[in-house]
């Protein structure tokens, strides 16, 4: 038999990962609210019936006040499930119980899920479930998600409840659903420990003196390992992929293919894959992992609570900081997370400008040009510590032009002000093994299997650019030529601007395309160290300033074509998706312009002087 | 009996809420994080910019900004602080 079940609850009391659990699908999780901002369906069996799963985001009522909130009350009041299992946080139950109080006025088939039991008992918190179930009228379970014998005894009270008839509604009249709710807790829930540890670590997070260098510290370290780690992986996936392109090369030859063919497959596809995969992989390998253990302890909503004031100032709220946050992986991830942004003209600004938050594309050719140019002059220890802080400069650089754009922008825009109210969980322990595999398989595979399936068209057009010859030039050359005027205002040359061009629909790919051009080889190159790319840039009149220049227009410059389709359809407008190609493009093209003609004029006054 | 708005309490003081004085919208959003009259709260800890404050309420910490705490007028309770 086929059953549908609707898991509903507050944000993050961990829906997604008894979902994870019961259905061995990855829906992201994480410490903080918000987390889902789409409802996912899986499947389950047991005892040879199939259960389905819709797992929503997390809604504190059904009176909707933010579109991923929107998205759980329709599900909840349209969708006719089979069973509708409310899941509670056990450390926080009054507010699991109004919505439970809300969904039950609508719909009968209910049952109560008390979450994150270990946490509770951890916590001095006391739940008679008896009780509640007297009061609440339906029936109730309390496990710990992590626990899979929990997670079987969830299995067999779903198939159980199912079999149930629910035509006793429970009835609450009188008083508000919340003042029921914190009335039952009253008398079901005991309490004996403080939550003076807690506020300890809050109190210094928090602080006025040492709130933001901890944030800024903790950046600078991930950031720091992450350039500090990628860099002998990467060499040793570059050797791994020269040695499979050896037996590639004579397996096409085994079966006879046209030559033509054959260049294309190895020299557009295969390199163009082979160097995305060689770049990407080992920052995503590092820097993920650190980011979801911090997302996973409950640091992120601390950032939103820090920087609040300053999105204040710019016209919005500090929930952008947790958009932004999740923009620093995949630009288009962080677009879709604007849905926990309730005003619209906040959403829309925070959307146009996550751009200027470096991902994962983005950051490997920040992390290897910083590592060549900044860090280069140095040695050991010394080179990826000052590689880091530049990156880490960059990406205040971005944070700092985020809130200018988004301030002009919330200017213009007529729509009301966000209501800003952030919950802050309790800091959890995180498995550190589990949140690893997790960020390894559903981010930086995920990720990686993006970037590999776009590659592959890029290849191949970066291919045809450079083998289709028109007199004796190449495409790409007369391409290169034609914008290279303009390139030059910037600060830059035509190869490096075409190549933003032709990265389009992938960031990763605007390095690998530079070092073509430069070698106009007609193929990217297999293997080619720090040492070597310093020498090859130098010896096309790159200066450090160039290196800059390509850093400032990579932060700054339009998203990619994934983000864009993504803006598209989280605004429902061909307009802000405009804008979202436009306002970067401006932004990045005049700090390019102004960072250009202050190294003129510094370099004649210097001349001058001299 | 001394009211108080809710940006004047000091953190670790404990005070009921008495009234909620913003528009229905926000009032509603509030209510549904546990900010209804008679609600026990206490501020927790304040934002380094402090326009922003944290405070326990029902079971969690919630945090609001100040322009919204003055307009919740609280009564102060004799109990323990922090």
């Amino acid at each position: 038999m086929d059953h549908s079940i609707i898991f509903a609850g507050n944000p993050n009391v961990g829906k997604s990962t008894i979902f994870n659990a019961l259905t061995g699908l990855n829906q992201h999780t994480g410490n903080w609210s918000g987390k889902t901002v789409d409802s996912a369906s899986g499947t389950y069996l047991f005892n040879e019936d199939i259960y389905r799963i819709y797992d929503l985001p997390g809604t504190y009522s059904l009176n909707s006040d933010s579109p991923e909130e929107e998205i759980s009350r329709q599900i909840i009041t349209a969708y006719n499930a089979d069973l509708t299992v409310v899941i509670a946080d056990a450390t926080c139950l009054v507010k699991g119980i109004n919505l439970l109080l809300s969904i039950l006025k609508i719909n009968k088939r209910v049952v109560l899920c008390i979450n994150l039991a270990d946490e509770a008992k951890r916590n001095g918190i006391k739940i008679d479930i008896d009780l509640l179930e007297k009061h609440l009228k339906i029936p109730i379970i309390s496990i710990s998600a992590k626990r899979k014998k929990d997670i079987l005894s969830f299995k067999t009270f779903i198939e159980k409840q199912l079999r149930n008839d629910f035509d006793h509604r429970p009835f609450f009249e009188g008083k508000s659903t919340m003042k029921t709710a914190t009335d039952i807790c009253g008398l079901c829930v005991t309490r004996k420990s403080s939550r003076a540890s807690a506020c300890i670590y809050d109190k210094i997070l928090t602080s006025r003196r040492y709130g933001i260098p901890i944030m800024l510290c903790f950046l600078c370290a991930v950031l720091w390992v992450t350039v500090s780690g990628a860099n002998y992986p990467s060499q040793l996936l570059f050797d791994m992929f020269s040695h499979i392109k050896i037996y590639l090369d004579k397996f096409l030859d085994y079966i006879y293919i046209n030559q033509t063919i054959k260049s294309i497959l190895i020299d557009g596809i295969y390199h163009t894959t082979s160097w995305v995969v060689s770049v990407m992989l080992p920052p995503m390998l590092i820097f993920f992992p650190l980011f979801t253990l911090l997302e996973d302890i409950g640091f992120l909503p601390r950032i939103a609570f820090n920087l609040d004031k300053c999105f204040k100032c710019a016209g919005t709220c500090g929930k952008q900081a947790l958009t932004m946050c999740m923009g620093l992986g995949c630009n288009a991830v962080g677009v879709t997370g604007c849905r926990i942004i309730s005003s619209e003209k906040e959403r829309i600004a925070a959307m146009i400008t996550n751009c200027f938050m470096p991902c994962n594309g983005r950051f490997s050719m920040l992390i290897t040009l910083s590592a060549i140019f900044i860090g280069g002059a140095f040695t050991g220890m010394a080179n990826s510590f000052l590689a880091a802080l530049f990156v880490l400069l960059l990406i205040i650089l971005g944070i700092l032009t985020t809130f200018m754009v988004t301030k002009i922008i919330t200017k213009l825009l007529k729509y009301n002000n966000t209501n800003f109210i952030l919950e802050l969980p309790s800091y959890r322990r995180p498995q550190i093994l589990k949140t690893i595999f997790r960020s390894i398989y559903d981010r930086t595979l995920v990720i990686l299997k993006r970037a590999v399936l776009v590659s592959i068209p890029a290849g191949v057009i970066i291919w045809v650019m450079a083998n289709i010859y028109i007199g004796s030039t190449s495409a790409f050359n007369i391409c290169a030529d034609f914008l290279d005027p303009f390139a030059r205002i910037l600060g830059l040359d035509g190869v490096i601007l075409l190549a933003f061009v032709l990265a389009l629909p992938a960031n990763e790919i605007v390095l690998p395309i530079i070092i073509m051009g430069y070698l106009s080889s007609g193929q990217m190159t297999d293997n080619i160290s720090l040492t070597e790319l310093h020498t090859l840039f130098v010896a096309n009149n790159w200066t450090i300033v160039t290196a800059i220049n390509v850093m400032l227009f990579s932060l700054l410059h339009f998203p990619c074509a994934t983000t864009l389709l993504t803006i598209k359809s989280e605004s429902k407008s061909w307009f802000w998706t405009f804008m979202a190609f436009a306002i970067p493009t401006a932004v990045a093209t005049i700090t390019c312009i102004s960072v250009n003609l202050c190294s003129i004029l510094v370099e004649n006054l210097y001349i001058l002087f001299k | 009996m001394n009211f108080f708005s809710l940006n004047n309490l000091e953190c670790g003081e404990f005070a009921y809420i008495y009234s909620i004085n913003t528009t229905t919208e926000i009032k509603k959003r509030l209510e549904e994080f546990g900010f209804f009259p008679e609600s026990l709260i206490s501020p927790a800890f304040r934002s380094p910019f402090r326009c922003l404050t944290a405070y326990r309420i029902i079971d969690s910490l919630v945090a609001i900004r100040d322009d919204i705490a003055e307009k919740i007028i609280v009564i102060k309770s004799a109990e323990v602080k922090y």
